[in-house]
């Protein structure tokens, strides 16, 4: 409770125009943000652009945050618009080449080392990169920072059960493409 | 139960969002193919929680409110811009209007039947304003002070 009247409190302090308030802001969303962006586009460069760009949007629009969500539901939201949007802009600039390696299916009896546990993560992120847009998103932020199922349902403006579903299907594709 | 019944319940019960009935438990302690599936999606699920999350660089915080001075200062260029030639618009009319008080003969020589007629009118009205005139001009004097007041204003705001 007393967190969501901080937020609340950061959000007014934001809105008057208090530029320190909105540095507390970047601080507290940016592992956040940045650790979302990257994931969905993969790229550092393009990563700092992106988790800048929807940090510009989120200062031009907490004047007309009404806050009937949460401040990060809100964010993912953005989130989820700059980086699909970018991706219509510019279709090749997320693209991990991921057909380059699908022919050694997901294999745990083999450790081999550090080196074996990297390339295993490496076709992790080449899976991940191959999948629908909606897809990447749910996995992107389910598993950082465990965001939770209600957060997402919201964000992403979903009943529950579908977001579940639709989680369960990318993580069912994603083991189609690293076993194939 | 059979691997139709189970074959979607694999990544519920590898995610750990179901609790895993009896007959569930057994058809997977019995099927080979159920198993390895389920044993697949847990690692699946064991690799996406293990995987990392990137920082943002040291300098994001700064770079980001760089970026927003830089919108905030556009956005005012635009409204000082705007400013400046409802300024400029105001002057020629001020200007203009002054020109026509004092050269009313002028602008009535050159001017169209339609025009002069509007003119006659404005010309009496003129006539009849030309006690207040002191009035006009000071008023005209005090509006002018406004706006450049409020141009100096702007241009002191934004040279910060």
């Amino acid at each position: 409770m007393s967190e969501e009247l901080d937020e609340r409190a950061l959000i007014e302090r934001c809105r008057i125009g208090e530029d320190a308030a909105f540095g507390e802001l970047i601080e507290r969303y940016k592992n956040l943000v940045y650790g979302l962006v990257y994931r969905l586009v993969a790229d550092r460069g393009q990563a700092d652009d992106l988790a800048q760009e929807v940090f510009l949007k989120i200062h031009r629009g907490l004047p007309y945050f009404r806050g009937d969500a949460r401040l990060s539901t809100w964010i993912y939201r953005i989130v989820q618009n700059v980086c699909f949007q970018e991706r219509l802009r510019r279709p090749s600039a997320t693209s991990l080449d991921a057909r380059d390696d699908r022919r050694r299916p997901l294999d745990p009896g083999k450790p081999d080392g550090a080196f074996a546990d990297l390339e295993l993560r490496d076709r992790l992120e080449k899976a991940i990169a191959q999948l629908p847009d909606q897809y990447r998103l749910l996995i992107a932020a389910h598993y950082l920072d465990g965001v939770q199922y209600e957060a997402l349902a919201e964000s992403m403006n979903m009943p529950l059960g579908t977001v579940k579903t639709h989680l369960y299907r990318a993580k069912k594709r994603l083991r189609e493409l690293l076993d194939s | 139960m059979t691997c139709r019944d189970t074959v979607h319940l694999i990544e519920a019960i590898a995610a750990g969002d179901l609790v895993v009935a009896d007959d569930v438990r057994a058809h997977f302690e019995t099927c080979p193919s159920c198993a390895a599936e389920l044993a697949s999606a847990r690692r699946v699920d064991a690799l996406l929680r293990a995987r990392g999350a990137a920082e943002p660089p040291p300098e994001f915080a700064s770079a980001v409110l760089a970026r927003i001075r830089a919108d905030r200062w556009q956005s005012e260029q635009r409204v000082d811009r705007i400013f400046n030639v409802a300024i400029v618009i105001a002057l020629a009319l001020i200007v203009g209007s002054l020109a026509a008080i004092t050269n009313v003969s002028g602008v009535l020589a050159g001017s169209t039947w339609v025009w002069r007629a509007v003119a006659d009118a404005s010309t009496r009205m003129l006539e009849s304003a030309v006690p207040t005139l002191a009035t006009y001009v000071a008023a005209v004097g005090v509006l002018m002070s406004a706006l450049l007041m409020w141009w100096w204003a702007e241009r002191s705001y934004l040279s910060n």
